[in-house]
């Protein structure tokens, strides 16, 4: 037999996949033959090393984030009629939720509001810059009276059902939410040293609707566990 | 032969279980292995679980989870090299497999099945950073990046040489060997996994056995 073949078949070899009928003409090879001896013990030793490397475990925080993905992704969307749909009940049942829905509302109609100051002011002469500055100051505070309003109220409405839910997932809703606490308070920094950037004016907004988007997520997470429970309790 | 014999059904998750016993060379060692009963408890445990998955239990679904976070994990890990990286694919693989459970007929080909969803995260990923890489940084920073990284890699997480020769490995050499001799699968369930011939994961293993044997020796680490 010639080393080129023997290579091959000492790697069945090792792994006990080598046809019987080659086995006695390798053997017999590997007694005569100190390279493919030597290969045949370093193969079994990568084997060795191999079947001792170490399995990786990932951060405990793995499963929660795939839990509340699910969770969220499980929620079914549907387009109840007026008055019999799971939205209009929640608004309806919760005096809490009922103010924190309208303060969407109204952050979404004041939102629209500065977008369309921001447009129009754009357009204006270089000379009035100063006064322009001051103009766009004021709308990005009222944006954020509006915003702040809404989050304060989604964040209330979710707190006061907080216990109702599982105490894991709410930890990672709630970190989720100082990160991006912390992402619009260094844009909102960024912003009004530079008012006139309306890049950052608009990264800003983004952050902040983003949190609105979480709270919502957090308390339609809150709703159907509470939910879930009183199902069981009826059960 | 004996092999087939006690295992004889088709059952990937065994395979991973037993990896200490794959090394069979007498009737003695049979006697290491589960016994049929136990295979077959195993079978009806996974059918039941992916049932349950399927019916979107979450403690079914915490469940399979935990049985697979190990095996997928070390093997995405020793794709990317980066924790950060890793713990993201693994998130969306288990997404993947949780969302697309129900398309699943047999529980003789979840395992697989679920196997190429993670395989192919890592390829996608791969490909991302090689196309991010090539498209914003140049080759001579790329090169001392690397350079750095590997270092950085190296100190924190290589603790063995052997984990640096399979960094070495192309993807396909390193798949191929990361399922048989590290994770314990045999050749006929890793073609299905890489939907590949026997043949072509028996060559591809001997290369990679061949490559990890020359990088090795040249460390003197072997």
């Amino acid at each position: 037999m010639k080393c080129s073949r023997a290579r091959r078949l000492i790697s069945d070899y090792i792994d006990n996949n080598l046809e019987a009928k080659k086995e006695p003409a390798l053997k017999r090879h590997l007694e005569i033959c100190p390279d493919c001896q030597k290969l045949l013990e370093e193969f079994e030793g990568i084997v060795e090393k191999a079947q001792k490397l170490e399995d990786h475990e990932p951060s405990s925080q793995i499963w929660l984030k795939i839990k509340a993905r699910l969770q969220i992704e499980s929620e079914p969307v549907k387009t109840p009629a007026f008055g019999k749909g799971r939205w209009f009940d929640l608004v309806i049942g919760r005096p809490l939720l009922k103010y924190a829905v309208s303060a969407v509302l109204v952050l979404a109609i004041a939102a629209g509001a500065v977008m369309l100051g921001v447009r129009y002011w754009k357009g204006l002469d270089p000379l009035q810059s100063k006064k322009n500055t001051q103009y766009t100051l004021a709308k990005l505070e009222e944006a954020e009276r509006h915003y702040r309003k809404a989050s304060q109220a989604l964040a209330e409405a979710f707190a006061s059902q907080k216990e109702s839910l599982n105490p894991e997932v709410a930890k990672v809703l709630q970190a989720h939410l100082e990160i991006i606490d912390f992402s619009i308070e260094a844009c909102r920094r960024a912003a009004f040293s530079d008012p006139n950037n309306i890049d950052v004016r608009n990264y800003l907004l983004f952050a902040y609707s983003k949190k609105i988007e979480l709270l919502e997520q957090m308390v339609t997470i809150e709703s159907a566990s509470s939910e879930e429970r009183e199902a069981d309790k009826t059960l | 032969m004996i092999c087939v014999a006690v295992f004889p059904t088709f059952n990937l998750l065994n395979s991973y279980r037993v990896r200490s016993c794959v090394k069979m060379r007498s009737i003695g060692d049979i006697l290491t292995m589960p016994s049929e009963g136990k295979v077959e408890r195993e079978d009806v445990l996974l059918r039941d679980l992916i049932k349950r998955c399927q019916e979107g239990d979450p403690k079914a679904q915490e469940a399979m989870y935990e049985r697979y976070k190990r095996p997928f994990f070390s093997l995405i890990y020793r794709h990317t090299y980066n924790l950060e990286a890793a713990e993201d694919l693994l998130q969306e693989s288990f997404l993947k497999i949780f969302t697309n459970l129900r398309h699943v007929q047999s529980d003789k080909s979840f395992v697989g099945w679920a196997y190429r969803i993670v395989i192919n995260s890592c390829y996608s990923y791969l490909r991302a950073s090689k196309s991010q890489a090539a498209k914003t940084i140049p080759l001579e920073r790329v090169e001392r990046t690397i350079e750095a990284d590997n270092l950085d890699v190296q100190e924190r997480e290589m603790k063995k040489p052997l984990d640096e020769a399979v960094k070495s490995l192309p993807k396909k050499l390193r798949n191929v060997f990361l399922l048989h001799d590290v994770q314990g699968f045999k050749h006929h369930e890793i073609a299905r996994i890489l939907r590949c011939s026997v043949g072509t994961s028996k060559s591809q293993l001997f290369k990679a056995r061949m490559r990890l044997r020359e990088y090795l020796k040249s460390r003197q680490a072997l």
